[in-house]
């Protein structure tokens, strides 16, 4: 396990050149469009040319990009986010509040997809070539194939409009004590049931659209990986060994676990990135709406630091992938 | 000697898109206790199939069609699964070819061990079995059992991993090892050692061998007696002295001047002419035929299996004996 250890620490350092990159290249391409921003921030083509000139010094929009980049990641550096022209706020409050609604609809989602989705791939892969994994496998192809955009509006229309069982768009009541800034589990946690019924229903249909596409992705990959895994010569051998249900399948599981996991990791950055269509479908105020909200209106500062953020996020969860193949896989030795 | 087990007319049939490929086609023979008994055979001949099958291990497309397996007395065969389980990995016990994909790469060699111990001695608690499965390791002689099972199969050589496979059989003391192609996979002087454990192993724990394999050298090295398989079918059964100084069949007497006999001097090798059949189009009769010298009208008709002197079976019309 020190070997783990140190491969966590150097696994940890390779997030810096990483994360440099994904600042250099969401600076380039936000800076790349060919506007003016600091008239847009100033209030638009009726602002007083001293206003905008003071917005230009503010933000250094002077200088060189170079120096601009260097700027920021100084400021980076020093804990400073810098701060929203639109909102007129540090972006790492604004971002406080806006993410954990986007890391709560995620983390659902992620739970429905392996809720759901894992066990759809068993179930196809034990019955292969009968009626259920033919369903299976074209409910898979149905899920990646679908607009996100089309799904979350089929749902609307039949939970809210038909049925009238959940409601249509918003992120449901805030609960009476507000510790982690998800909702669900603050309501646990404060014991409010009431605001945990009604965020629960709120969260169910964006957090359904938003699984829909990684529910077939991960019901094809556990299909798959079983059917390799009950194809291989170690379970023809366990079977010789005469070995039965938990003994046996314990080597099943492990075995194709790990394909699922690598799959799911790279979902759940997916689901972070993916929220912005369903968020705003579905007006959840989450980092995916802002940071809509950051691109139209040129709003440097928060586009970088949502991104910083998301892409954080996604090599986070990369690493606990990787820890989690060193803990199940011996082969793999860092 | 008494008899361990007796396959009767053992049929195993393969149902394919292409047809239906008739793997192991009326197969009988008996194995005696405390005896090593080879079956012979080119790749495809059906020899893994019917060793497999002995315990009801055939997936589909393959399926049991016919015939008795005798194992003390008892109709195998005729088990549900949950019994033959119970006889899996206890009473008959495999090695499998390959010992790199035998073993489960995400568990240590002494986790595989111990596992087969616990599954079938119910109580048994996995500390104690992994205690019992060090002795075991230092039963198949790996140099530092302790050591070595906690180790991962990719941490071990190719040979010892064949000795963990042979620590897993041996685990319960079962009356009969099925090896089926234990050294193929493996290097030539490692495959020596390999053959000693398993006579070792013989001697100590009184187990029976079928060893199944196609290296004539390994059957006449450590074989009490032989059979030889072509095509799904048994063409010879006699002891292995009989076998390679009296072969009768014209398959078995191919086989044996297709590899060099290090007693003899010969001056070439004779491959045996033509190409195993494909299993779905059968030649009618003796399935031999086509590749066989003496071959004659007669053996249009499916020879039966005789026998021509005591312990001595042969398929052939050659030697039924005025019935030309």
């Amino acid at each position: 396990m020190a070997e783990l250890k140190y491969y966590i620490i150097r696994r940890l350092a390779t997030f810096i050149p990483t994360i440099l990159g994904i600042l250099l290249l969401v600076f380039i391409i936000s800076h790349a469009i060919p506007a003016n921003p600091a008239r847009l921030w100033a209030g638009g083509e009726k602002a007083k040319p001293e206003v905008v000139e003071a917005i230009k010094k503010k933000y250094h929009l002077d200088k060189p990009y170079h120096i601009q980049f260097m700027l920021y990641l100084n400021d980076l550096i020093h804990g400073d986010w810098g701060q929203s022209p639109m909102t007129k706020r540090p972006v790492l409050e604004d971002l406080a509040d806006y993410f954990p609604a986007t890391f709560e609809l995620a983390l659902v989602s992620g739970i429905l997809i392996m809720l759901i989705g894992i066990p759809l791939g068993l179930v196809s892969a034990f019955k292969r070539n009968t009626w259920i994994d033919h369903v299976v496998r074209i409910l898979a192809l149905v899920g990646v194939s679908m607009p996100v955009f089309w799904l979350a509006i089929i749902l609307q229309w039949i939970f809210y409009y038909e049925l009238d069982v959940f409601p249509a768009t918003g992120r449901g009541i805030s609960p009476s004590h507000v510790y982690t800034g998800l909702y669900l589990l603050d309501s646990i946690l404060s014991l409010d049931w009431k605001a945990f019924i009604v965020n629960l229903q709120h969260i169910i249909l964006p957090a359904l659209t938003l699984a829909f596409a990684g529910i077939g992705v991960i019901a094809r990959i556990t299909r798959n990986s079983v059917l390799e895994v009950l194809s291989s010569d170690y379970i023809d051998f366990a079977e010789a060994k005469g070995l039965v249900g938990l003994q046996f399948y314990r080597h099943v599981v492990k075995n194709a676990s790990i394909p699922v996991i690598t799959v799911l990791g790279l979902q759940f950055g997916m689901l972070m990135a993916g929220a912005v269509i369903t968020e705003t479908i579905f007006a959840w105020p989450g980092i995916g709406s802002y940071t809509v909200n950051a691109i139209s209106s040129l709003d440097y500062p928060a586009i970088m630091g949502s991104t910083l953020l998301i892409g954080l996020v996604f090599i986070t969860v990369n690493l606990l992938v990787d820890i989690f193949y060193a803990i199940v896989d011996p082969r793999i030795r860092f | 000697m008494s008899e361990l087990l007796r396959v009767e007319d053992l049929r195993v049939y393969f149902y394919t898109y292409a047809g239906v490929v008739k793997a192991v086609d009326g197969v009988s023979f008996t194995v005696r206790k405390g005896e090593v008994f080879s079956i012979v055979g080119e790749t495809g001949c059906g020899k893994s199939v019917t060793a497999r099958a002995i315990t009801k291990l055939i997936k589909p497309p393959g399926r049991i069609v016919g015939g008795r397996v005798l194992f003390e007395g008892r109709d195998l065969l005729k088990l549900s699964e949950k019994e033959i389980r119970r006889i899996r990995g206890k009473d008959i016990a495999y090695i499998y070819q390959d010992p790199s994909s035998s073993l489960d790469p995400l568990y240590t060699s002494g986790y595989q061990i111990a596992e087969t111990i616990t599954v079938h001695n119910p109580g048994t608690k996995l500390k104690n079995a992994l205690k019992k499965a060090i002795e075991i390791l230092r039963d198949v002689a790996i140099p530092d059992p302790v050591k070595r099972a906690r180790n991962y199969p990719h941490e071990l050589s190719g040979g010892m991993k064949q000795r963990v496979v042979i620590g897993i059989s041996v685990s319960n003391k079962p009356k009969l090892i099925i090896a089926d192609e234990p050294t193929t996979s493996l290097d030539v002087t490692v495959q020596a050692q390999v053959l000693d454990l398993l006579q070792e192993l013989r001697k100590k724990y009184g187990t029976t061998i079928m060893l199944i394999t196609h290296n004539l050298g390994v059957v006449a090295e450590v074989s009490d007696r032989v059979m030889v398989m072509y095509a799904g079918k048994v063409v010879e059964i006699a002891d292995v002295y009989t076998l390679f100084t009296n072969p009768l069949h014209p398959y078995t007497r191919g086989l044996l001047s297709a590899v060099p006999n290090p007693l003899e001097k010969i001056d070439e090798i004779k491959p045996i002419p033509g190409f195993v059949p494909d299993m779905i189009n059968i030649p009618r009769g003796c399935r031999f035929r086509p590749r066989c010298s003496y071959a004659t009208q007669r053996c249009l008709r499916e020879p039966p299996l005789i026998e021509v002197e005591p312990g001595h079976l042969v398929s052939c019309w050659m030697y039924t004996g005025g019935d030309e």
